[in-house]
């Protein structure tokens, strides 16, 4: 077993920076998820530390060994590829001996390891099977044994449950990252899914254009993003431009369109600086507004006496989802929110409601030039 | 709806043949006749013909003999000419899959672009006809030709490389390369690079995952390459017609002088039987052996 280090890893075809001065470092036995958009660097970052790809600048370590420039076959890594890439003309069994066979291990030790591990992975009497008689989940759990048994020092996964339907997908996250535990192998989990991300992960970093945006246990990705980025990727999320009025430690007064709103934010945050505030659909509460203008802002106000984190509008859209109900709620201001809440009690379309979330709930990211793209982004995720 | 429905069952009415056979086959009876009429018809004439006697006014007599099969076997000079013949498919065969196998490899892994071009280029042997091509490496290969002339400048040379089993043989690979390249390039273009990457990943070095991975899972179209350029060249006529110049006697060559100049049309169907017979035993016995090999593969 070994750590991971890659340092100011870089690498370009032609003339496209795929991935861009790039610093990871994996503890012992943690399982990292690299998450983002496809082209985002992820793959290439994984085929780099596999030897698959040789990094034009920069350092690959695995445990104390230098490896940035050895041929895969010297890196003892456990790949596991999106498709599989199981061998279709070797048995289940001699796929999983493959790599013993490669590490001359006696033919006795590999019987019996072979065997070992697909009864751990629940493919015992399936060793005579070729491939194509295996179903996708089997494949996929061949292709983990593959990697597995020959104790690599590091275990390399490409969207490994890309290729399965829905509800196997979510069996198999827990599967692999209980796996992954028992094993205690450092992991490097390549995935765009960030459900996959979030449960999967110890920490999880997430990818653009090359480059880590953010790197952190999934709970910071989640609730604390650094930049627009990575809280429009990660999650479904309201994102509001405003400009701050108040700083106060980390808590944040902004301005929108909407009406002011108080929130969470890092204190590095000044006065005047133009954020996005980022507000989770299933933190919103929603109620109808009965008429009686005694009931709005009852609960939080500021000092002044305005409501603060408190909206009206008129739902536009409405989207059963079963456990939920998804909603787009007109705030005024040209400000769209959507909102997940339980299915009852239910308002209709241009039913005028009440919206009101926590402070804790909202977090500020400061906007950091990319309000182009962010715009176009929450017109995608906001939508 | 109940209209067209009604109209499909009366097409379907008329156009069923008795039998139970159903309408797909129909689909099969032009290619059927075509290879009826013009391939098996004549094959049973030669079949018939060779168990006719020798006449010296007509094609042959109709009184039944084995004398023709007699004297094609028995004929020690008839088994050296097919020994050559096998020779020079088996060779050629080799050869081709040699040179075939890295070009086909980089074609099934070249982007798209690349592709097209090197399949013009692949394909330029067949873009021109088999006797001025045949000229052409005349040309090159003639004791003054222009290979020797280049080799002379370095003080080698003359070599003779026409009208012997030389000439033949270059002429011969080159023309029969697409037909080794194209199935190559179409089996390695289905497998997916991943799965060298996993040997690779697995410890296995660029020469074993070569074998133990890339060549078997390429072995249907080495299967079909092989077998196309094997078929081929036993059958080539023009190329050791024209670069043997008749120093060099295959069997189609002997098939065509026993008829044409001997006139002996039954002995030159019964060699054209005995070599048939020998080409599907070693065919039939290629096949299983590959099949063995790809047994893990269907």
């Amino acid at each position: 077993m070994g750590s991971i280090d890659l340092k100011s890893l870089t690498k370009r075809f032609d003339d496209v920076v795929a991935v861009n001065n790039l610093n990871l470092e994996l503890n012992d036995g943690e399982l990292i998820a690299l998450l983002g958009p496809s082209g985002c660097g992820k793959t290439t970052t994984l085929r780099m530390i596999a030897g698959f790809e040789m990094a034009d600048e920069g350092t690959i370590s695995i445990g104390e060994r230098n490896v940035t420039t050895l041929a895969p076959e010297k890196r003892n890594a456990g790949m596991v590829f999106q498709n599989y890439a199981l061998f279709p003309h070797l048995t289940v069994y001699e796929n999983v001996a493959f790599g013993l066979e490669m590490r001359r291990v006696p033919k006795s030790e590999i019987h019996d390891r072979v065997m070992a591990i697909l009864e751990k992975v629940q493919l015992g009497g399936l060793d005579a099977r070729y491939p194509r008689q295996l179903s996708g989940g089997q494949q996929q759990r061949t292709a983990l044994a593959r990697a597995l048994v020959i104790n690599p020092e590091v275990l390399l996964l490409d969207e490994p449950l890309a290729n399965l339907d829905a509800k196997l997908r979510e069996e198999m996250r827990f599967y692999i990252r209980s796996l992954q535990q028992e094993f205690e192998i450092t992991t490097v989990y390549v995935t765009h899914d960030q459900a996959e991300a979030l449960v999967l992960a110890d920490r999880i970093a997430v990818m653009m254009n090359g480059v880590i945006e953010q790197l952190g246990s999934p709970e910071e990705i989640y609730r604390r993003p650094q930049t627009p980025i990575v809280a429009d990727f990660v999650g479904l999320t309201n994102l509001v431009p405003g400009v701050i009025t108040e700083q106060d430690g980390e808590r944040s007064l902004v301005e929108t369109r909407a009406g002011v709103i108080r929130g969470m934010g890092p204190d590095s945050l000044l006065n005047g600086d133009t954020v996005l505030v980022s507000v989770r659909p299933e933190t919103l509460r929603i109620e109808g507004v009965k008429g009686t203008a005694g009931l709005m802002g009852s609960e939080q106000h500021d000092g002044t006496g305005s409501a603060v984190n408190q909206l009206e509008g008129d739902v536009t859209e409405r989207a059963f989802l079963g456990n939920l109900i998804d909603y787009r709620i007109d705030v005024g201001g040209g400000e769209l929110f959507r909102v997940q809440a339980a299915p009852t009690p239910s308002y209709d379309v241009s039913e005028r409601v009440n919206l009101t979330f926590p402070e804790s709930e909202v977090w500020v990211v400061k906007d950091v030039g990319e309000s182009i793209s962010v715009d176009s982004l929450r017109g995608e995720s906001g939508a | 709806m109940s209209t067209a429905s009604g109209a499909n069952r009366v097409l379907e009415r008329i156009t069923r043949i008795p039998f139970g056979l159903n309408r797909m086959i129909l689909l099969i009876v032009p290619a059927f006749f075509l290879v009826l009429i013009f391939f098996i018809g004549p094959y049973l004439y030669l079949l018939y013909m060779s168990f006719m006697s020798q006449a010296p006014a007509a094609p042959y007599e109709s009184t039944p003999t084995l004398e023709n099969y007699s004297i094609a076997i028995r004929d020690s000079f008839n088994w050296r000419v097919i020994r050559t013949t096998l020779q020079f498919g088996v060779l050629t065969t080799l050869i081709t899959l040699v040179l075939a196998y890295p070009l086909a490899y980089h074609l099934a892994r070249a982007s798209s672009r690349v592709k097209g071009i090197l399949l013009i280029l692949v394909l330029s042997p067949l873009l021109v006809g088999i006797v001025i091509r045949s000229y052409g490496w005349m040309i090159l290969l003639a004791d003054t030709g222009l290979v020797n002339q280049a080799l002379g400048v370095f003080g080698l040379g003359p070599y003779s490389l026409m009208y012997n089993q030389t000439g033949v043989m270059i002429a011969l690979v080159h023309i029969y390369m697409p037909f080794m390249v194209l199935p190559l390039a179409g089996s390695l273009q289905n497998i997916d690079p991943d799965i060298e990457g996993a040997s690779r990943s697995l410890g296995a070095s660029p020469w074993t995952t070569f074998w133990r991975v890339t060549w078997p899972l390429s072995l249907p179209g080495v299967a079909a390459g092989s077998i196309l350029v094997f078929v081929l060249t036993i059958s080539a006529y023009v190329i050791p017609a024209l670069l043997g110049g008749y120093n060099v006697m295959t069997l189609p060559l002997l098939v065509v002088q026993t008829v044409s100049q001997l006139f002996n049309w039954p002995l030159g169907s019964a060699l054209a039987m005995v070599f048939f017979a020998i080409t599907i035993a070693i065919i039939w016995l290629y096949m299983k052996f590959l099949n063995w090999m790809m047994r893990g593969l269907t």
